[in-house]
């Protein structure tokens, strides 16, 4: 074996077993006469564009849109699944800006002067952030390539760039909150590649999530909002605990799960929802040392949500798995 | 199905006779004028579809020199989407030339 052919078969490792059992021969063969008789001692190593060509060739082997082998489609299909889920709950968190951006902005302290340069980049922003909305109605439709340039602008513009200037520098985000963004966005990038098939959504399932969940936390707000202008402030702490970025997730997350097992969803659908759940249960988790012996009220809510989120990622991923398509034929044969 | 450019040479290539798949990578090179050189692992996500889709299959395999050679040939319904889509690709380009002809002739009357 040549030093060539050597690194060649290493990079072919990145493609899974299977399929290097069906084509590896083949492709060494076609691979060395493409690059032609190379002595060893020019020390010759496959060129970065070739392994690249691997690379690509092992993800959409892996994640497999609907003509590859069952269990490469289940984990392409799950991984898809991630990738529309993980925009929607970003569009549910941040769509409730829209509707309370009008009474936000009197605030000065927050949104500087009016007619001041700091309150239109205030304003600004929270319609970037928006952009995740955006991401998450065009997948759902199928306009892929849209929704991975918005959700990489969205994500850069919220984590990265602060990450790399020392512009918003005071701002802090936590590790759990990074990776609940990151992760659909990484999802979408390598889940939706040119074999995946692209989803076909309705409007009204694109639309309803983020929808709802402006609705409800708009309606929520005013009510808050007159309770402690009337001087009521009681329920303000379970009030916050509730509509930070976990306790929103949390809701949509049991909506969704229950919606899910009720219609059937298909095992890449339901370990999907378990995976938010158990990253959304790490975020929480971190609450119960922080308001132990503090706020109850916020503890108690954080516990709830806890055994709220383990509770859901057992079920899920119990029903998930029993449900892929790959078990079902397993099941079908031994029958 | 959506046919990419190298989807289009590669079924381009296997018209005449089965190729195996450096035979391919060549005569796609020589079909564009060398403007497109497709690497190895992206001729085998090529051909992978286009065998899903029944448009190339197995022809036959060869040993030689110690190396598989695996040909692959088109088959009817593969011949069947390649002049689809060339069909479709001539009708663009027809007017696409129309309306540069259509320019020329305007930019001509009014010089």
């Amino acid at each position: 074996m040549s030093l060539l052919e050597f690194h060649y078969r290493n990079v072919l490792r990145m493609l899974p077993a299977s399929y290097r059992a069906e084509r590896e021969e083949e492709m060494v063969a076609a691979y060395l006469e493409y690059a032609g008789d190379v002595p060893d001692e020019a020390n010759p190593k496959p060129r970065w564009d070739e392994v690249l060509s691997v690379m690509g060739l092992a993800l959409r082997v892996r994640l497999a849109g609907a003509s590859g082998p069952p269990v490469y489609f289940a984990w392409g299909e799950t991984v898809r699944m991630i990738a529309l889920f993980g925009l929607a709950l970003q569009a549910m968190v941040s769509a409730p800006s829209l509707p309370l951006l009008p009474a936000m902005s009197e605030n000065e302290q927050f949104f500087g002067a009016a007619g001041s340069a700091d309150r239109l980049f205030s304003i600004g922003e929270v319609l970037l952030h928006n952009l995740w909305l955006v991401a998450f109605v065009a997948l759902a439709r199928g306009a892929v390539r849209t929704a991975k340039t918005t959700a990489v602008l969205v994500f850069g513009w919220a984590f990265l760039v602060p990450v790399v200037s020392d512009w918003r520098a005071t701002e802090t985000w936590s590790a759990d909150y990074v990776l609940l963004a990151a992760v659909p966005v990484l999802a979408l990038l390598l889940g939706y590649h040119r074999d995946a098939p692209a989803p076909r959504r309705s409007w009204w399932v694109a639309l309803l999530p983020p929808a709802v969940a402006a609705a409800a936390l708009y309606a929520a707000n005013r009510y808050m909002t007159g309770r402690v202008t009337a001087g009521d402030t009681t329920t303000l702490e379970t009030f916050s605990a509730w509509t930070d970025v976990p306790g929103i997730i949390v809701i949509a997350l049991v909506a969704a799960s229950v919606a899910a097992l009720a219609l059937g969803a298909g095992g890449p659908a339901l370990l999907a929802l378990a995976f938010y759940a158990i990253v959304t249960l790490l975020a929480r988790v971190p609450d119960l040392y922080h308001y132990h012996g503090g706020v109850e009220e916020i503890w108690q809510v954080a516990a709830l949500q806890c055994w709220v989120l383990g509770g859901l990622t057992l079920t899920l991923a119990v029903v998930g798995v029993w449900r892929l398509p790959i078990l079902r034929r397993l099941q079908e044969r031994s029958v | 199905m959506n046919i990419t450019e190298p989807m289009f040479l590669a079924l381009t290539a296997l018209v005449d006779e089965p190729r195996h798949g450096y035979g391919i990578v060549q005569e796609v090179s020589g079909l564009s004028g060398g403007r497109v050189q497709l690497k190895i692992g992206t001729l085998y996500g090529v051909l992978d579809r286009l065998a899903a889709e029944e448009l190339v299959e197995l022809d036959r395999e060869e040993v030689l020199r110690g190396r598989l050679r695996r040909y692959y040939r088109l088959t009817d319904k593969g011949a069947e989407a390649l002049r689809q889509e060339a069909d479709r690709v001539t009708r663009t380009a027809a007017l696409a030339t129309s309306r540069l002809r259509a320019r020329n002739t305007a930019l001509g009357g009014t010089a």
